[in-house]
């Protein structure tokens, strides 16, 4: 599909995030923190950048749980599970069932999830629509489909991708369209609705959704955005994160079949011969899954429920433009030039904020963002107070740095 | 496109990476892929200098730019320098050669100097 060079864009890549990296903002190297600080070159800062929406790394039932299993079994677990199985593996699957209400197979990481997982479930004769703005790792996995037909889709675009359905209907055996459950930059959710009226119109449309930035957070259980809306359905397939909110590691896959969970378990090459996920994570992703099974899970979601609206009301009362109004935990301010955007971000770190800097090739050349997310880690009126400097920084012009402008895309 | 470039036209972009070298039909490709890509979902592009030199049937314009996400954002995301041959075909002119860079780290945009006729070089 790719008619760039991937030689090409990979010195592109190398070239913009090394200018990225000699301004200091990006590949900084963290000293110890706590969630809700974090130290860059020994300087202390509330962290409005982290994944860990739900604050559990710390968690006293997960550090038990990764204690316990590093006495039990040490510090790895090395076979393949095509040979043998950690006992601790059984009993992830098994909670991670119950939590997603399906069938759910562990992976080294989501990645590995999708690598492993993609090329089993589509089809030789199967046609692939992927939203433009998909995760990289659903991009690259699309990479294995060698033969397939694969279109990228305007993002969230329910009406090109109705389009593109039609097109390939008389041609493909079945149609699969590759999105994520809450995108990770924008931080908006996926068309669940326009999705669900196209699975009730079109038979031949299959769904595989990446909800790694939904779990835990959101649902039932915390089982996500995607199986909360599309579980209910055969034809779609949810990839999860055990990281993240999740605060352990791995991916899983939440499949609608044990013969369709075996199928990829059998033949999805990372699961194979990829090594497993070690022990001590093992049993704090059990412990994590066990958390979220809890009665009381839904109280935590609430905590962080009640973050998102502190955060939410901030921008309004401050007249702070954001991408999107999705009720996530992930929010993106856009500038008009990555000079704009570099001097705001300079300007936070001076007032003891780090956020996210968010450029080509993570968002479109014409769209320099500055991402910020809301934990349950972070006060609600550190919360407030933050997104008041936000606002104060994005609307008062920032005196000029050393920054340069960045062009040429690939 | 087909109105404004001759058939015969090349259109040359300089990066850091590479200098890619089109004629129109690939040019038109690479921008629809960067389009389906999501490399660009916005862009406006406004000439700020421009100098002209003519000699019978052909004109060299050196051209300055700035892109912008719309025409009434602020601040340019890039700018650079667009450097075009006409040529007089039949009932007017047509982009023969379109060639550009953009400012970067290694490419200060110096305007003045460069639009300056007096400058030595």
């Amino acid at each position: 599909m790719t008619k760039i060079s991937r030689t090409r864009i990979c010195r592109t890549v190398d070239r913009l995030v090394g200018e990225l990296e000699e301004l200091g903002l990006a590949m900084n190297r963290a000293g110890s923190g706590n969630g809700a600080e974090c130290v860059i070159n020994g300087e202390r800062y509330k962290n409005f950048g982290s994944c860990s929406y739900m604050g559990l790394e710390r968690h006293p039932r997960l550090l038990a749980g990764a204690h316990a299993a590093l006495d039990e079994f040490g510090t790895q677990f090395s076979f393949s599970r095509a040979y043998l199985d950690s006992p601790l593996y059984l009993a992830l699957e098994d909670a991670l069932d119950r939590l997603a209400g399906r069938r759910v197979m562990v992976a080294p990481s989501t990645t590995l999830a999708h690598l492993a997982a993609l090329p089993v479930l589509v089809g030789e004769q199967d046609a692939v629509l992927i939203d433009q703005f998909a995760h990289a790792s659903l991009h690259m996995a699309t990479e294995l489909l060698k033969g397939n037909p694969i279109e990228r889709v305007r993002h969230n675009r329910m009406d090109l991708l109705e389009e593109k359905i039609t097109k390939h209907a008389a041609s493909a055996e079945r149609i699969w369209y590759i999105c994520d459950g809450v995108y990770s930059m924008l931080g908006d959710f996926a068309d669940f609705d326009g999705l669900e009226s196209l699975l009730q119109r079109y038979p031949q449309l299959h769904i595989y959704i990446d909800d790694a930035h939904a779990i835990s957070w959101c649902g039932e259980s915390g089982r996500g955005a995607a199986l909360g809306r599309l579980g209910h359905c055969d034809r779609v397939i949810v990839a999860m994160s055990l990281n993240k909110a999740f605060a352990a590691a791995g991916g899983a896959i939440a499949l609608p079949s044990d013969e369709l969970r075996s199928r990829v378990r059998r033949c999805g090459g990372p699961m194979l011969f990829s090594g497993p996920i070690q022990p001590p994570m093992l049993g704090a992703a059990l412990a994590s899954a066990e958390l979220h099974l809890a009665p009381t899970f839904a109280a935590l979601q609430d905590e962080l429920a009640q973050r998102i609206s502190v955060a939410e009301l901030a921008i309004a009362r401050h007249g702070l433009r954001v991408a999107n109004n999705a009720r996530t935990p992930i929010f993106m301010v856009q500038f008009e030039a990555p000079k704009s955007l570099y001097r705001a971000l300079y300007a936070l770190r001076s007032r003891g904020y780090y956020c996210c800097v968010s450029t080509f090739p993570a968002v479109p050349v014409d769209k320099p963002s500055l991402r910020f997310t809301v934990t349950r880690h972070n006060a609600v009126d550190e919360i407030e107070q933050f997104i008041e400097h936000l606002a104060d920084v994005v609307h008062t012009p920032q005196p000029e740095q050393s920054a340069t402008i960045v062009g040429h895309p690939c | 496109m087909a109105r404004l470039f001759s058939p015969h036209a090349r259109i040359t972009r300089i990066t850091p990476e590479a200098i890619d070298y089109y004629d129109l039909r690939g040019f038109q490709e690479m921008a629809q892929e960067l389009i389906d890509l999501g490399t660009f979902t916005s862009f406006y592009e406004r000439e700020t200098v421009r100098s002209v030199r003519i000699f019978g049937g052909f004109a060299h314009v050196l051209s300055a730019y700035e892109t912008k996400q719309s025409e009434h954002a602020s601040e340019p995301f890039a700018r650079g320098v667009n450097s075009l041959q006409l040529i007089r075909e039949g009932d007017g002119w047509r982009v023969l050669s379109l060639l550009w860079d953009e400012e970067g780290p290694s490419v200060p945009l110096m305007l003045a100097q460069l639009f300056d006729p007096r400058s030595p070089q």
